[in-house]
């Protein structure tokens, strides 16, 4: 060996220019010396599960190419024991005559090496560990079989003096044509590997006894009784289109309620996919040829199955909701622009006067009344959904209490248009089932939300129209101009609304600011409504006798009232007679109201009071003060300033002592020279500190000017929680486990961040969730329809509930693996025996049973493997298995040979 | 003691309430002038200052909203407490009533604060003077009840004073979520510094 070892150095020192291939071969060696892969390697058990993984890369160059050698070792996954240590100790047991096997020759014999195992190398030459020579960029390293032989060869060598015994693979050409050369040797008998690939070939060759042939033909040997039987095993894949209507979405007035749930366009899953194995069977137990096929894929041995869509997109319409509010939308149309705009044709606006035209008029509505009155011709848009549904629905947005018999009816005709072809009676049913089950409507519906999300409560106008006009995006996606076509018409109906001085939104106790800027901005419309309403009152005597239409809808508007409105603007009587003039009784004088502020008006207003000087402030803050002590004077004439105080800060005037507080005694006080200064003027004739005319109108002209953007940009925190509460709810139709019940607070806090602070990043974490949750959710709910119609055609037994249940947890588990699973991870397999009930549901799923004997020849994909015993080059040396793989798919056709033999030509002499 | 060089962590909203003269206006000009008149004019709707202080090394920048305690400003105080991280509950030891009507004070807090993890104090002013009515305990008793801070204090005197508003911070400083993010809204003393009053002068 020292010698063999003189000569190559010496051979080296010979060349006065270093080749690429012995820098190549300097290079790789150097790698098998880091790996200390020299001599035996261990057996791996066969009980224990293993992955492999790249443990080690290095790259290192031909010439110009860069090749990349990577080392693939198996890394236990069965948690039961470690592979290594155990057969350590397996050999510790043996004697010390006992000499460990060339593990690559008992692998490649190993028939359990078959489909279960996902690892490439592992199915196509029953290797595990191995070093895998890849080209390291798109060009071509290997140009030809010639190359690469040359390279074998020159690795041939090295494995041999460096006694390494692990397979070494190199692609051919591009590492996605598959093109293998492999070899491995253990000094005595050697593997070589190799690959065929063909575009195609004749099918004549594509069942398994012409493979067989071709196998036995490949090893040069002729068919003898002597010989031992092939073993076998085989997977056909068949993939069958699951034979099911589209479906369509039947609108009620239920379904307009809730925000739209279920597929966007096409259900989840068309087609099922079954891989059907046959395990280890013998030649001539099986037969498949030209005109017969024993592989009846109802009686194999196992079947892995798959759910599919030959769609791109699985997305459900929650994505189709929030994504409006990601930046890359895909936008059917313009959205910056006034949503009148973008109706084009279909809407011209009536003599819309300047908004502010109006408040010179004093009550602009009776004359806009009256003028309704007269045009019988309602000012709308004319399309391009129907007029009348849009109209019907935005009465159900303002009140789903009202008769829905008009939104019923016009529902019924645009589900009519909407079914394109005839469908049978049973389809029909079948859909209604399917219908059902995606629009799950939640029993125990409160009205809480899961989190204190800033947006409008779930009873309002503005989260009917935020639900109504999401809904619009998803239920007419054809008509992408129904969303803004809403708007108009809700706006249409708001104004109308205001002018009768109707309901328009709830309001409790002032404007609740823990809903959303839009919500506020509806709140303070109706109390625009409310103060005028108040101030027709005041006005006009004989109002509160008129009928109660006017104050239903007003909730805080308090009818209560002590005396009949007078010009003095009494109130009510305080009690106890007034110090500045003890004759006369004590009158609490109506006041004003102070003006509802939205968050806006909160913030502009601080701002503008922080810019002040502090006497300024003051006297903008006296506004109500001054108010009051008018309509005291008008009310109480002869009153003092302590009478004032009496009533109006009791804690400054002392009733015992009849005494004015200190503070108030403060020379030229504010609060004393702003009583002297006053005017007796009751409320009726003051100016309005509440001007509700100027706020609506400004609100009116901010909805008016709108752009479609600015519209949805005011529904988004509405919109997002109406999303995730409805997430919840049709996940309450199922169980689902503690993990996720946590995670789902934890997005509900989430997005009631997001809502405060308005913020992008959080908002886009809740739309993956949900779009991400409702998709699950679709799958969910397709695979158990399909179930239940299975069990329906099948024979008993009928699988049960859990059975149902695991299986389209699995179903799901690889369909999720499918869309986000990283790329390192295996797929998870789902294996059902083809005679239980799962497997059977399976079947009538997809009409397995009607397979025929040309679909089953003609599968998607068949594999073999084949394994043989067989002494080669010569029936005196000793015997070797050698293995076969046959991946046959439609375009292409690939053999993967592990050839043994058991004569070493190639020993180190080569060089 | 404020450190003006360093650049505040943060600015924090603090609103004092309570029945009408309790002493609310005094609490603030006290703590942020170190001033005391005992004819102090009552509050006309709300008054700010604009202070800083420095806790546990960080300075902190405050603006210090006195609103009115007259029934008549009540409409508008709902908006005063948008956004303010801590409020200080007034109420006058001499004066039973101001004591009964801390619970109507309590539910408005939780009702208007947007806030969630907004800090209380129950701040028990005016201990100098000799008819006090309402005991220590029972002021403690409340505020545990309610689970706010308490201390007993005296504008006029000082005693207490510095010491609510240092607790009320620390406490809050020690609450991230209530201050650490960056809401878009404005704050008072970001935008304009002119109608602040003097530094801490304490």
């Amino acid at each position: 060996m020292a010698e063999m070892e003189e000569n190559t150095v010496f051979e080296i020192n010979d060349f006065t220019i270093v080749t690429d291939m012995e820098h190549f071969g300097a290079a790789f060696e150097g790698i098998l010396q880091k790996y200390e892969f020299s001599g035996r390697r261990p057996c791996l058990p066969d009980d224990v599960k293993y992955r492999m993984t790249v443990a080690d890369t290095n790259l290192i160059s031909i010439g110009n190419s860069k090749l990349r050698v990577e080392l693939l070792q198996p890394i236990p996954i069965s948690p039961e024991n470690s592979g290594p240590a155990t057969s350590e100790t397996n050999t510790e047991e043996h004697d010390d005559a006992y000499v460990p096997p060339f593990a690559v020759a008992e692998e490649v014999a190993n028939v359990k090496h078959g489909f279960e195992c996902t690892d490439s190398f592992l199915l196509k030459f029953g290797v595990r560990e191995c070093i895998v020579i890849v080209p390291n960029d798109s060009s071509a390293t290997f140009t030809d079989e010639n190359h690469v032989n040359a390279v074998m060869g020159n690795i041939r060598a090295i494995l041999h003096a460096s006694r390494c015994e692990v397979p070494v693979f190199c692609y051919i050409k591009d590492q996605s044509l598959d093109m293998i050369a492999g070899y491995a040797s253990d000094g005595n008998s050697t593997y070589k590997f190799s690959t065929v690939a063909l575009r195609n070939i004749n099918d004549r060759h594509c069942t398994m006894s012409a493979l067989l042939f071709l196998f036995k033909e490949n090893l040069g040997a002729s068919t003898s009784a002597f010989h031992d039987e092939v073993r076998m095993s085989c997977r056909f894949t068949h993939v069958v289109p699951l034979k099911q209507n589209e479906y369509f979405r039947n609108h009620t007035v239920d379904s307009f309620g809730v925000l739209a749930t279920g597929p966007s366009s096409s259900l989840p899953f068309d087609t099922l996919e079954v891989a059907a194995t046959w395990r280890f069977f013998r030649e001539n137990s099986l037969t498949e040829n030209y005109a017969h096929s024993d592989f009846d894929i109802n009686y194999s041995t196992y079947w892995t199955v798959k759910m599919k869509s030959t769609k791109t997109s699985l997305l459900g319409v929650f994505d189709e909701i929030l994504s409006v509010y990601k930046e890359e939308t895909r936008k059917a149309i313009r959205t910056d622009l006034n949503c009148a705009a973008i109706l084009q044709k279909y809407y011209t606006p009536k003599d819309l006067p300047n908004a502010f035209q109006k408040l010179t008029v004093n009550s602009a509505s009776e004359v806009k009344i009256g003028k309704h009155g007269e045009q019988p011709d309602v000012e709308g848009t004319n399309g391009p959904m129907s007029p009348a549904l849009m109209r019907a629905w935005v009465d159900f947005i303002f009140d789903p209490s009202s008769d829905t018999e008009l939104l019923s009816h016009e529902l019924n005709l645009l589900n009519a248009s909407s079914l394109g072809h005839q469908f049978s009676e049973e389809d029909l049913v079948d859909n209604v089932k399917l219908d059902t089950l995606f629009n799950y409507k939640y029993p125990h519906r409160s009205n809480t939300f899961h989190a204190p999300y800033k947006c409008a409560k779930k009873t309002t106008v503005t989260w009917r129209l935020a639900i109504a006009l999401a809904n619009a995006r998803v239920f007419m996606t054809d008509q992408p101009r129904a969303e803004p076509q809403l708007w108009i018409e809700f706006l249409l109906k708001l104004r109308e609304k205001y002018e009768k001085m109707e309901f328009v939104e709830n309001v409790n106790n002032g404007i609740d600011h823990m809903q959303c800027g839009f919500s506020q901005k509806m709140q303070m419309l109706q109390m625009c409504v409310d103060a005028r309403l108040k101030r027709h009152r005041m006005f006009d005597p004989n109002t509160s006798n008129r009928s109660d239409e006017f104050f239903d809808a007003s909730e805080t508007f308090n009818a209560e009232t002590v005396m009949e409105p007078n010009n003095e603007g009494r109130y009510k009587l305080a009690g106890g007679n007034l110090i500045g003039n003890p004759d006369m009784p004590m009158y609490v004088p109506v006041t004003q109201d102070a003006c509802p502020l939205t968050d806006e008006m909160i913030d502009a207003r601080n701002e503008h009071l922080f810019s002040l000087n502090e006497e300024e402030r003051v006297n903008l803050q006296m506004e109500l003060v001054i108010s009051d002590m008018q309509s005291f004077k008008a009310a109480n004439p002869g009153a003092v300033f302590a009478d004032f105080l009496r009533w109006h800060s009791p804690k400054d005037y002392d009733e015992k002592t009849n005494t004015i507080s200190e503070r108030m005694l403060i020379p030229n006080n504010v609060w004393v020279r702003s009583w002297e200064a006053a005017e007796p003027v009751p409320v009726a004739n003051q100016a309005r500190i509440f001007n509700d005319t100027k706020i609506a109108e400004e609100i009116f002209e901010l909805f008016n000017s709108a752009t479609l953007d600015q519209v949805r940009d005011w529904m988004k925190p509405t919109t997002f929680a109406a999303t995730l509460e409805r997430l919840i709810e049709i996940e309450s139709s199922y169980e689902i486990s503690e993990e996720k019940k946590n995670q789902r607070v934890s997005n509900a806090k989430t997005l009631a961040a997001a809502t405060l602070n308005n913020s992008t990043k959080e908002y886009n974490k809740i739309a993956e969730y949900c779009s991400q949750m409702e998709m699950i959710h679709n799958m969910k709910v397709h695979l158990i329809h399909l179930f239940q119609n299975a069990k329906q055609k099948m024979h008993p037994p009928h699988p049960s509930e859990t059975e149902i249940q695991n299986a389209i947890k699995q179903l799901i588990d690889i369909a999720e693996h499918n869309v986000w699973g990283c790329s390192g991870e295996t797929e998870p397999v789902f294996t059902v025996k083809p005679q239980d009930p799962i497997g059977r549901a399976l079947a009538a799923m997809g009409k397995l049973d009607e397979l025929t004997e040309k679909q089953l020849l003609n599968g998607h994909r068949k594999e073999y493997i084949f394994i043989w015993n067989f002494k080669r080059p010569s029936t005196t040396t000793l015997p070797m298995s050698h293995r076969m793989y046959a991946d046959l798919r439609r375009d292409k056709h690939s053999l993967y040979f592990s050839a043994g033999n058991d004569c070493n030509f190639s020993n180190a002499s080569y060089l | 003691m404020s450190d003006d060089s360093s650049s505040p962590l943060t600015t924090l909203k603090i609103l004092i309430i309570g029945e009408s003269g309790v002493g609310k206006s005094s609490l603030m000009l006290r703590f942020v002038d170190d001033v005391f008149d005992p004819e102090q004019a009552a509050t006309i709707g709300v008054d700010f200052r604009v202070t800083s202080m420095v806790i546990d090394g960080n300075r902190v920048k405050l603006a210090i909203w006195d609103t009115a305690g007259q029934e008549r400003f009540r409409t508008l105080t709902p908006s005063y407490y948008r956004g303010a991280q801590g409020v200080i509950c007034v109420y006058d030891v001499t004066s039973r009533s101001s004591f009964e009507k801390l619970n109507h004070w309590m539910t408005e807090v939780d009702t208007y604060c947007t806030n969630e993890n907004i800090i209380k104090m129950m701040v028990a002013n005016k201990i100098d003077m000799p008819n006090r009515v309402v005991s220590r305990e029972e002021g403690l008793k409340f505020a545990k009840r309610h689970r706010t801070l308490f201390i007993e204090a005296s504008a006029k005197t000082k005693e207490g004073v510095q010491c609510t508003f240092e607790e009320l911070i620390e406490k809050i400083i020690q609450t991230p979520d209530l201050w650490d993010n960056d809401r878009p809204t404005f704050r008072l003393g970001q935008s304009t510094d002119a109608s602040g009053g003097s530094l801490c002068g304490c």
